[in-house]
């Protein structure tokens, strides 16, 4: 197979909980069997999987081992778009943890239940310096509020500010891709592509429907169109 | 083997389910006819229709036995007497050898036919009127019979004034219950054929009647009727059921169904002018009608509602009659209501439910909304099963075709719009199903197609030997 020059920068393991799909080690091994040469794991507001990613490096089994990015996906209370965010460096991956233990922690007026994680949008500007930032923006957006994020973002101190590009099989894709590329435009920051993963591999689609049941509090007859059965971001490799 | 015989033959010493061989021995010219058991059912079921004009509750005791239940009933027809003779006369002239009797418990009266046909006992006469006759007549099954005899046991008499534990412990619980309901101790209940009716209404006539007009006011005459003695509990009937007891004795029932209760006997009357004008075989009187009924199977508690000034409330109501009308005409399951279900299956999404049962749901039903400026995702429509089409090429792996032929005609593909991507629903039944990618496809002529891809490129698509090839694909659909 010839490599594709594509990296997935947007993974989500099982760290999220009942996001993903798939442990990180099972996405390392899935990259090298697809020959991906970089792979980003970013979970919902935790950098916990990305040590059993780096771990798995060193089996002997992983043959095309891939440059692993450390990242995390931060989900906001207050209704902006999630962000990725890779820090460049240490200083960088410093601030990120900071970043991740105010929201868990909370600060010393409130406190945070465990197991939550409170950020606003202003807290990760604050400490944006030295970061990679990537929006993505559901199915269906807003595009001033998401022209307002970009806008902010690229205002801060950040690295570099990125759109996330992700086809989600709606049947809408081209003309979601061309208004993403017209927002692009406007806010002059470049397009990403990304398969937003959830599972590293097609088989996993039961269970990952089944974590979407107890995420929702449903039973599998019962959920209807809250599954996400038109969503296809499974193997790195489409692309 | 034969399977029943007439009495000459009975005479003649012959006995059901001897060998054909032996019995025409014993009788060289024996006539000889096929049992037909299918044929014997209908006539029993056809005759227990017939029946149903002594009383609602009637039960078949196959394989030749009929239970009426005449609880109340008996008066109508001038006391017990007078309705045995009538049912037997009157069966007798169609041709039927019949032996009934009246007694107070069913498996009694089945004894009594046996033995003593036109028998009437009294309540508490059973065992006195039984007690004489062989142990056969109770029809307990051949080897319970021979058992009885061995034992010296000959009349029912006898078995009755063993103790009935003793007769527990030779012949089991099942017997013993037998002999005690047959000697009026306890009553096994009958199995009616239909449910009773809620309200039932019935006009006899002297003279029989033929004509539409006759049967018509006939009918409005008993729906005022029915109406009447519903209103007092405040009823409203859903299920109506008009049975004509032609004097031959073919009994025609009709049956019309509604969305909600019917409190007015004019509505009533039009469902069912409705539904004899549209019959694919029209009611036919024959010689008359002697007897008309008119029951109410299913009724409901109607509220009387405060009305609104505004006419919404109206309308609805009146889609519900007009509903109800055109599925008198032309069957309730041919009115549907459509549904949103809650799946991304297409073929799946919309439930066609009968209307007249699902009318209040499909008015608040909540259909997904389509934003603004968004095109239709989906044809309003689909076909009933997606029709293949041809398509050498497309684009791997995602892609649309270039060009398809469909119905023999080629079709170029000018604009696309897609993939939508549709994974089966692994938990379901047919879970198994490919994932489809659908697209949206603008020919050159204009024309607009909903096609898809069964199965993705490389890895969902297999011959018999495990190969990958290309997937199928369909149009399941065109917009409008």
């Amino acid at each position: 197979m010839t490599t594709p020059a594509y990296a997935e920068i947007g993974i989500t393991t099982n760290f999220s909980f009942l996001r993903g799909g798939s442990d990180p080690r099972a996405y390392v091994h899935q990259a090298s069997i697809l020959g991906i040469p970089a792979i980003g794991i970013a979970d919902h507001n935790t950098l916990a999987g990305v040590v059993r990613a780096y771990k798995e490096l060193d089996n002997d089994k992983v043959l095309h081992k891939p440059k692993l990015l450390i990242g995390a996906r931060i989900v906001f209370v207050d209704g902006t778009p999630d962000v990725l965010v890779y820090p460049r460096d240490r200083a960088a991956y410093g601030r990120l943890c900071q970043l991740l233990t105010r929201g868990k922690r909370g600060d010393d007026i409130t406190r945070i239940e465990k197991g939550e994680c409170h950020l606003a949008f202003a807290d990760l500007l604050e400490f944006s310096e030295g970061q990679l930032l990537v929006l993505t923006l559901p199915h269906r957006f807003d595009p001033a509020q998401a022209l307002d994020v970009l806008a902010k973002l690229k205002g801060s101190r950040a690295a570099g500010v990125w759109l996330a590009a992700s086809l989600v099989y709606r049947g809408d894709d081209r003309r979601r891709l061309a208004r993403l590329d017209d927002l692009a435009t406007t806010a002059k920051v470049p397009l990403l592509a990304t398969n937003e993963v959830l599972y590293h591999h097609p088989g996993r689609r039961p269970l990952q429907d089944v974590l979407t049941c107890i995420r929702e509090k449903s039973t599998i007859d019962a959920i209807g169109r809250n599954i996400s059965a038109a969503r296809s971001t499974t193997s790195c490799a489409r692309r | 083997m034969i399977h029943a015989l007439d009495e000459a033959a009975e005479r003649l010493g012959l006995y059901i389910g001897q060998p054909l061989a032996n019995a025409r021995a014993m009788c060289p010219d024996l006539k000889v006819f096929d049992a037909d058991v299918a044929a014997d059912a209908k006539t029993l079921s056809d005759i227990a229709d017939w029946c149903d004009r002594f009383t609602p509750l009637v039960a078949l005791d196959v394989p030749h036995g009929l239970f009426l239940d005449i609880t109340g009933c008996a008066h109508l027809f001038g006391g017990e007497a007078a309705l045995l003779r009538t049912l037997v006369r009157a069966l007798d002239r169609q041709g039927f050898a019949v032996s009934a009797a009246i007694a107070g418990t069913s498996v009694c009266a089945r004894t009594l036919t046996r033995q003593a046909t036109g028998t009437i006992v009294a309540d508490g006469g059973e065992a006195a009127a039984i007690d004489q006759f062989p142990v056969s007549a109770l029809g307990a099954g051949e080897a319970i019979t021979t058992g009885l005899r061995r034992a010296g046991l000959k009349t029912i008499g006898d078995v009755a004034s063993r103790s009935s534990h003793e007769i527990t412990a030779r012949f089991g619980a099942r017997f013993s219950t037998l002999l005690a309901h047959a000697l009026g101790q306890g009553d096994a209940p009958i199995n009616p054929r239909k449910p009773l009716p809620d309200y039932i209404v019935e006009k006899r006539f002297a003279e029989p009647i033929a004509t539409d007009t006759m049967i018509a006011m006939t009918l409005s005459r008993l729906a005022d009727t029915l109406i009447a003695s519903m209103e007092k509990q405040g009823k409203g009937a859903r299920r109506l059921e008009a049975a004509f007891f032609r004097t031959d004795g073919v009994v025609r029932a009709i049956t019309v169904e509604t969305g909600r209760p019917v409190t007015r006997s004019a509505v009533i009357d039009r469902l069912f002018r409705e539904r004899l004008d549209a019959l694919a075989d029209p009611l036919d009187p024959g010689f008359g009608f002697d007897m008309v009924r008119l029951s109410a199977s299913r009724t409901e508690i109607v509220v009387q509602e405060q009305r609104d000034l505004d006419a919404h409330v109206h309308d609805n109501d009146e889609i519900a009659a007009l509903i109800d009308r055109i599925a008198a005409r032309i069957g309730g399951k041919r009115v549907v209501v459509h549904l949103p279900q809650d799946t991304h299956i297409p073929e799946r999404a919309v439930w066609s439910a009968p209307a007249q049962h699902h009318l209040a749901a499909a008015m608040q039903a909540e259909w997904p909304v389509r934003t603004e400026s968004e095109p239709p995702l989906r044809p309003l429509r689909l076909f009933d099963k997606p029709e293949p089409i041809k398509v050498p090429f497309a684009t791997v792996p995602d892609g649309p075709p270039h060009q398809f032929t469909w119905r023999r005609a080629l079709h170029a593909v000018v604009r696309v719009e897609g993939p939508e991507r549709i994974a089966m629903e692994w938990w379901q039944q047919d879970g198994k199903q490919l994932t489809r990618d659908y697209f949206r496809i603008e020919d050159a002529e204009g024309l607009r197609f909903w096609i898809f891809r069964d199965g993705l490129y490389e890895g969902e698509t297999f011959d018999g030997e495990g190969k990958p090839v290309s997937p199928n694909w369909y149009v399941h659909g065109l917009f409008a």
